[in-house]
This record gives structure tokens, C-alpha cells and sequence, in this order.
């Protein structure tokens, strides 16, 4: 009931967008309208989801202020064959819901952006340690950023002076990663809504003598769910934790060299309960390099250490040290075609994922795009863990 | 015998003076430094052409000369709208690597890219980012070639090859044959040849256009004799000397 009176609600804001934008310039409202088949790639097949999405985009500038919203209206039919296949999951439904929402200031030297918005930090390529502020949906991985990453309630300020930055964001409500986890008889129990549980960061950006650099500080919640036995049974929490991060960016010849590394403040600083996280090292370090004109690849060496190590105290999912490596080929000739393969290994494992993308210009602003995403491995690996949330996934979409 | 010695001294001193012929260099300083312009803006359609297939990009460019030798590109694509909102920023040093970054709206994040893919082909087009950006004067050697007709106008032919290999490599150029109208200060037309030495692009000045006292290359094409492509890029809206921001040429104003 409050799911029908929440879509009741954005089905108005978005009509009432839609009645502002009348008489706006055809160019201030954008959108696209694209269908898309996304089968399972693991037993038993089915057709994860198969839909029609339209997005209307309204952009409207006035003098310092900028307007934006973004809706999308789903038609969508969804198999989740990753849950118990005894019992159906098979759901139709008709969606409208925000995709980033907000108004922007812009003064001399600083923008403010108040609403839902995707906020990312980090340099680095696909693995981001200090990005820890935007959640992924894992069930949903395709070819387009907004699919798979979900716009927080957030005000963002950035104070720019000289070649410097200063970013300041506060996020009041907690959004976690959707990752499909489904333990039937666990209860889920978000962060309770008061202000000692409101996540903060700063982010202060420079360059010098052709480097690029961040330092970030972010208090807030783990996006990724622990799984706590308790008196009344399983629990699903998020753990509160705080970020302390750091990126670069060189250029150099035919390489842009990227760094980017974060040490987690978790709640366990001791490492003695083995259900919360240990404190952590997280860093990735590599190089985009260009090796013919539409041909690229990104290198990226990834490596995670877990502190305060107490043998037989820890979590049988965590490992002392994980290292993994990141790949990223790109061929790409605009305008027509782009070939996009994604990829992550951990050694340990050797579980990995993989994420082939084709991209076919068919004519201006209409595109096909097809792929698939893969998560193999051994049952108890990250990797592994996920292989039921595999699929393809074929998409046409013309914008407009 | 010291007569005709004098005689032959004091030509061979003042020879170059009274010819007056300017080097190739001379004629690409005034073609690269052109001084009457601090900035400009402008809209931009780029044609491009392949196999009978069309694809249309509109951009709204900004530049402006920081020195002498150096300046400063802001791209924003208008059209087709799954490219709209693109950004390209390009901020050229002379005594280090350019800066180039690009905004993808798709990622929502402004990715810095290789200095040294100015070879590559800018946005699937004919042009290379080396041909959009300004050309830097020392990464060339030149040759006065003389004067040469074109389409019945006079002008200078001047050959550039690569100061280094690294330019060659970098460009994937080398040589380029420049035709100079000697009176606006001009190429009307150049000639790219590649590695391996083949005629690869055409270019050529359609159209110039004097505004505020400065002629402009107000539609180009460049035909890839190679692949059998061309791109077109009309340049329309175009404004010049009115004081762009700095702030146009940052980051923050890319991923506006």
C-alpha cells in the first residue's frame, strides 16, 4: 500500500515535470526509450527480465540554478531464478521512479547540488576503494552506469579555489548495495534514522606540475551486508565504518598512470568479533595505456590486507591478504562500433568476473548494445558466491 | 682579385636580404601564432562520412590562447542526444605533457586521458585531436617549398616533418605539406602523409571567413584518401575576443 502511494507520488512529481516542461525548448527535455531481454546465464535459463523502459530527462537553467530530473517509467517482467526455485519469482509490474533529481547552484567559487544524484570518488578503473558513497545494484550489471549504480538523497558542495577543490557531502539516509543476497530467515535491519547515523565526507582534490590528487575522508556505513547470528536468529546488518582514502592521476606518454588506495576504519578495531569486518588496506594501482589509435587497455594490480589478524577470531569468507588483477580492453570506432571487455580475477580463488559489451551505432542516437555478465568461480568465493546472478543482456535504445 | 672578392662577399651577406623570401618557419609562425586572437567561441557541425554511412555531431567549442605557445580547448557535444553532454577538455603545456580529459554523462565521472593519443581519431572523425588542438610551431621543422598555385590563387608551399621520432609516433604524421594563403595567413589546403610515408588526409579550407579582423578556416574538410571517408566541420556562431572566463577551461565547467 505504501509501495502503490510512494508511485502515486513520483507519478505526480513526474507529471507535474512533465506540465513544466510544455513550454520549454524541445532541447530541455531529453530521454531515451529502449527494450531490453536479459536472459540467465545459469540453469535453469529463464528470462531474468525482459521490459521496455522510457526516461524523460527535464534540464531547465535559470541564470545560477540548474534544474534537473530524470524519471524512469519500466515495464518489466522479472524472473529471480538466483532465489529458491520451488517457489515462482516471476513478477510484472509498472514502475516509475526518479534515476537523479536535483537542483544546482553555482556561485563564483562554489556549486551546491541538493537531491538525489550519483556522487563518485576515486580515479582508478571500475574498483574504486574511496568510492563509498553511491551503492551498486549487482543484480543488474549492463552496459550503462545508471542500471547498475542508484542516485542517493545527498547534498554535495564543492568549493573550488585555484586549481584545488574542496568536496563536502552529506548523505542523510543510508542506501545499501543490492547484491540478491536472499536468506529467507534472516531479518534485514537498516541503520536506525538518527542523526549520529548520517554519513559525511570531504574530498579535497589538487594538481601539481600535471598530477592529479585526492585525499577523502568518508563516515558512513559499509554497502555491503554482515550477516550476524543473534538470539532471535540471522541478522543482515550494515556496519558503520570510516574511510581515510587517497588517489592520483599521471599522464605520461602513452600511459595515464592511476592510483588509488583506502584504509577502512571498522567497527571491530580490535578484530575480535568475527562477524564484523576487521580494520583493512585497500588499494589498487595501474595504468590506462593507449596501444593503437581506437585500442586500449587498463592494467590495474588490486590488493586488500586485513589488520588486527587474529587466527581462529576471523570471518571463513576472509582471507589475511587478497590480491586480484583488473583488466579493461576497449576498441572503440566512434560513431559506429565500441568492443568493451571487463574484467576481474582474484589469484587466491581464482574466481573472477567478466563483462564483454558490444555496442552497435545503428544510426545517430539509436543504439544496440549487447553483452553479458559473468561470475564463475568456486562456490565459497566472492565471485562464486554470485555465479546464479549471470546473464546476458540485449538492449536497443533510441534517444531523443 | 680583392675586387671580385669584396664584390662576392658583400653579395653573398646581403643575398637574403634583398630576396626577402621568408622561411618555412617564418610562414608557420604567422600561420600558428596568429596574434589577433586571445579567444573564441563557437558552434560546430562535424559531418562525418564512410561508406555511404553519415553521422552527425554538433559542438559548442571554446578556446583561448593562454601564451604565446600555448591554449586552452573546451568541447561540449549537443547532438545526437546519446552523445549530448559529452566534454572534452584539452589544456596544451609547452614545456610538458597536454592535459586531456573527457566527461562521458553515461559515467558521470570526467576520465583523464593519454596526451600522447593526439593521433587518434577525434570523436570517429577524419580529424585527429593533433589536428583540432592547436599546432605546436616547434614540434616541426620546416621547408619554404616556393610558391605554388592553387585553384588559381598564389600561395606558399611549406613541408613540416616531425622535430623527433616521438612526434612522428605521437601525430602518426610524417610530413605534412601545408599550402599558406600569403595574404590572410592561411592553410587552404595540407597534405597528410603517414608513417610509412603514403598520402593518408586532404585537407581543405572551404570557406574563410574574416571576423573581427581575423580570417577563419570556417569549413574544413578532410578527406582520408586511404579509407575513403571524409569529415566536414562548419564552423557557425563563431565569437571572437570576448573575454572567455577561465573558468570555462576547468573540470568543474566539463561536467556541467
Amino acid at each position: 500500500m505504501r509501495d502503490k502511494k510512494k508511485q502515486l507520488l513520483w507519478l505526480g512529481i513526474g507529471w507535474v515535470l512533465i506540465w513544466l516542461s510544455q513550454p520549454l525548448p524541445a532541447d530541455d527535455v531529453q530521454g531515451y526509450l529502449k527494450f531490453f531481454a536479459h536472459p540467465g546465464l545459469t540453469s535453469p535459463y529463464k528470462l531474468n527480465r525482459f521490459g521496455t523502459r522510457l526516461q524523460l530527462s527535464l534540464k531547465k537553467t535559470h541564470q545560477l540554478v540548474d534544474l534537473f530530473a530524470s524519471f524512469n517509467f519500466d515495464l518489466d517482467e522479472r524472473y529471480s531464478n538466483y532465489q529458491d526455485q520451488a517457489t515462482s519469482n516471476r513478477a510484472t509490474s509498472f514502475q516509475i521512479y526518479p534515476v537523479e533529481i536535483y537542483l544546482s547552484f553555482h556561485l563564483a567559487s562554489v556549486d551546491l547540488r541538493l537531491g538525489k544524484q550519483f556522487i563518485f570518488w576515486g580515479r582508478t578503473d571500475w574498483i574504486n576503494p574511496t568510492d563509498n558513497i553511491t551503492p551498486w545494484d549487482y543484480t543488474n550489471i549492463t552496459a550503462e552506469i545508471e542500471d547498475y549504480r542508484l542516485a542517493v538523497n545527498a547534498i554535495k558542495l564543492n568549493w573550488y579555489f585555484g586549481q584545488s577543490n574542496l568536496e563536502m557531502v552529506f548523505v542523510p539516509y543510508f542506501q545499501p548495495n543490492r547484491t540478491g543476497l536472499d536468506i529467507p530467515e534472516a531479518q534485514t535491519e537498516l541503520p536506525e534514522q538518527k542523526p549520529a547515523n548520517w554519513q559525511e565526507g570531504l574530498r579535497f582534490s589538487s594538481a601539481i606540475s600535471g598530477m592529479n590528487f585526492s585525499f577523502s575522508y568518508w563516515r558512513g556505513f559499509d554497502l555491503f551486508p554482515s550477516v550476524i547470528p543473534e538470539r532471535e536468529g540471522l541478522i543482515i546488518k550494515y556496519q558503520p565504518q570510516q574511510v581515510l582514502g587517497v588517489d592520483f592521476d599521471y599522464a605520461w606518454g602513452r600511459f595515464v598512470f592511476k592510483g588509488e588506495g583506502a584504509y577502512y576504519l571498522t567497527k571491530d578495531r580490535q578484530g575480535i568479533d568475527p562477524f564484523s569486518r576487521n580494520p583493512f588496506v585497500y588499494f589498487v594501482l595501474g595504468s590506462d595505456c593507449t596501444l593503437s589509435n581506437p585500442l586500449s587497455l587498463n592494467l590495474q594490480y588490486v590488493e586488500k590486507r586485513v589488520l588486527k589478524w587474529h587466527d581462529g577470531l576471523m570471518s571463513p569468507q576472509e582471507r589475511k591478504i587478497t590480491r586480484s588483477a583488473s583488466a579493461r580492453l576497449a576498441y572503440k570506432k566512434e560513431g559506429y562500433y565500441s568492443l568493451q571487455l571487463i574484467s576481474v580475477y582474484n589469484f587466491a580463488d581464482g574466481d573472477y568476473f567478466l563483462l564483454p559489451i558490444f555496442n552497435y551505432e545503428v544510426a545517430d542516437g539509436l543504439n544496440l548494445y549487447a553483452g553479458a555478465t559473468f561470475f564463475a568461480g568456486p562456490a565459497n568465493s566472492p565471485f562464486g558466491r554470485n555465479k546464479d546472478l549471470s546473464r546476458a543482456f540485449i538492449e536497443i535504445k533510441y534517444s531523443f | 682579385m680583392k675586387k671580385i672578392l669584396i664584390i662576392f662577399l658583400i653579395f653573398t651577406l646581403f643575398t637574403p636580404l634583398l630576396s626577402q623570401e621568408p622561411t618555412g618557419r617564418e610562414i608557420m609562425s604567422k600561420v600558428v601564432l596568429k596574434t589577433g586572437w586571445q579567444d573564441m567561441e563557437a558552434e560546430i557541425t562535424m559531418t562525418i562520412t564512410l561508406r555511404s554511412r553519415t553521422r552527425t555531431r554538433k559542438i559548442k567549442m571554446y578556446s583561448r590562447k593562454r601564451t604565446e605557445a600555448e591554449s586552452d580547448i573546451v568541447m561540449k557535444f549537443l547532438y545526437p542526444p546519446d552523445v549530448a553532454g559529452t566534454g572534452f577538455l584539452l589544456i596544451e603545456h609547452e614545456k610538458r605533457e597536454d592535459e586531456r580529459y573527457l566527461y562521458l554523462p553515461a559515467l558521470r565521472r570526467i576520465r583523464r586521458i593519454a596526451a600522447s593519443g593526439k593521433g587518434g581519431a577525434f570523436m570517429g572523425s577524419d580529424f585527429s585531436y593533433y589536428d583540432i588542438g592547436k599546432p605546436k610551431l616547434n614540434d616541426w621543422q620546416y621547408k619554404n617549398l616556393g610558391i605554388k598555385e592553387i585553384d588559381g590563387q598564389q600561395c606558399y608551399q611549406v613541408e613540416a616533418t616531425p622535430i623527433s621520432p616521438q612526434i612522428e609516433k605521437d601525430t602518426g604524421y610524417s610530413r605534412i605539406i601545408h599550402w599558406v594563403d600569403p595574404e590572410k595567413w592561411n592553410v587552404i589546403r595540407a597534405e597528410y602523409y603517414d608513417r610509412r610515408g603514403k598520402l593518408w588526409k586532404i585537407l581543405e579550407a572551404k570557406e574563410i571567413q574574416e571576423i573581427s579582423g581575423v580570417w577563419f578556416q570556417t569549413h574544413l574538410l578532410m578527406k582520408n584518401v586511404q579509407s575513403e571517408g571524409q569529415s566536414e566541420m562548419k564552423f557557425e556562431k563563431i565569437a571572437i575576443n570576448k573575454g572567455l572566463p577561465a573558468h570555462l577551461f576547468t573540470q568543474r565547467f566539463l561536467s556541467r
